[in-house]
C-alpha cells in the first residue's frame, strides 16, 4: 500500500514539474513570430507623400470595402481601422495603421490573419497596397 | 467480430482525416480580390449635400427604424456598423449586419457618396434591399429639409 502510495507522490510531482515546463515553454512564445520582424514590417509597411491622415483613414476604409471587407472598428486618433471578411469558411481579418513619419509623409501598416495564421506572403499586401494607391491617386487627381 | 470492428475504427479513423485534410485553404490571390464595378455601384449612392453628420443622422434613424442596433459610429471616418439579432419561430435566430460610410466627393462641392453593405448568411447582392434603404434615406433627407 505504502509503496503505491509513493509511486503516486513520484509520477504527481512529474505531472506537475511537466506541467510548469509546459507554462514556462508557451509564455517565452508568446512574442514569437515565424519570420524575421524586420521582414514583416517591411512587407506590411509603405510610406505616402500626404499628411492628411484622417483622408488616409477614409480611403483605406473604402478600399477595404472593395475588397469586400466588413468594418469591423476605426478610431482616428489611434489612426487604425479593422475589417474582417469569410473566405472559404475562415476569418480573414486585416487590421490598417496609419501613423505619422516626420512632417510629410504617412505610414500605413497592413496586418492580415487568417484563421490564427499571419499573412506574410508579400503578393497579398502588395494588391493591396496598389488598389490604396491608385484610390488615393483618383481622390487626388478628382477622378469617380 | 471484435478484430472487425477495430478494423472498421481504423479505417473510419483515415476516412476522416482524408476529409479533414481536404479543407479547402484559401489561395492568397483570393484575400484581395475587388468586387465588381457592379456590386460597388448598387451599394452607393450620391447625394447632393455637404452636410456629412447629417447623412450619417438618417442612416442611424432608418437602421434603428428596421430593427438594427447601432454598434459603432465614427462620425470623422464617417462610418457606422449596426447589426440586427431577432428571434423568429421555433427558437431560430435571424442576424443581419450594415456597414454605411460616407464620403465627400473631392472635386465636387456639396456633394457625398453613401456606401452601404448588407451582411445576412454572406454578403446580400439583392439590388432591391439597396434600393429601399436609399429610397428611405432620400425621403429623410428630404423630410429634415423640409423640417416636416
Amino acid at each position: 500500500m505504502k509503496k503505491h502510495f509513493r509511486i503516486g507522490i513520484i509520477f504527481g510531482a512529474l505531472a506537475f514539474t511537466l506541467l510548469l515546463t509546459a507554462c514556462v515553454s508557451t509564455q517565452k512564445r508568446l512574442l514569437d513570430s515565424d519570420s524575421s520582424q524586420l521582414q514583416i514590417r517591411s512587407i506590411q509597411t509603405r510610406y505616402f507623400d500626404t499628411v492628411d491622415r484622417e483622408q488616409m483613414l477614409r480611403t483605406v476604409m473604402t478600399t477595404l470595402q472593395d475588397f469586400g471587407f466588413v468594418l469591423e472598428a476605426g478610431e482616428v486618433e489611434l489612426g487604425t481601422v479593422t475589417g474582417v471578411k469569410w473566405i472559404n469558411q475562415r476569418l480573414m481579418r486585416i487590421t490598417v495603421s496609419v501613423r505619422p513619419r516626420g512632417e510629410t509623409q504617412l505610414v500605413v501598416r497592413a496586418n492580415c490573419q487568417i484563421g490564427n495564421e499571419l499573412v506574410n506572403d508579400p503578393v497579398s499586401y502588395q494588391r493591396f497596397f496598389t488598389a490604396l494607391s491608385k484610390s488615393l491617386f483618383l481622390e487626388e487627381h478628382q477622378v469617380e | 467480430m471484435n478484430l472487425l470492428w477495430k478494423f472498421n475504427l481504423v479505417w473510419g479513423c483515415c476516412v476522416l482525416l482524408v476529409i479533414a485534410g481536404c479543407q479547402t485553404v484559401p489561395k492568397s490571390e483570393e484575400f484581395f480580390q475587388p468586387v465588381s464595378l457592379e456590386e460597388r455601384s448598387i451599394q452607393t449612392r450620391i447625394y447632393p449635400t455637404d452636410d456629412e453628420v447629417k447623412i450619417l443622422s438618417a442612416c442611424v434613424d432608418i437602421l434603428l427604424d428596421n430593427g438594427f442596433q447601432i454598434k459603432e459610429v465614427e462620425s470623422r471616418l464617417g462610418w457606422i456598423d449596426a447589426s440586427k439579432i431577432k428571434h423568429i419561430q421555433y427558437g431560430g435566430l435571424f442576424g443581419a449586419r450594415a456597414s454605411v460610410v460616407t464620403r465627400h466627393i473631392r472635386g465636387r462641392s456639396g456633394a457625398i457618396a453613401v456606401r452601404v453593405i448588407f451582411h445576412h448568411k454572406g454578403k446580400v447582392k439583392d439590388p432591391a434591399i439597396y434600393q429601399e434603404f436609399f429610397l428611405k434615406l432620400s425621403q429623410a433627407i428630404f423630410l429634415e429639409a423640409q423640417q416636416i
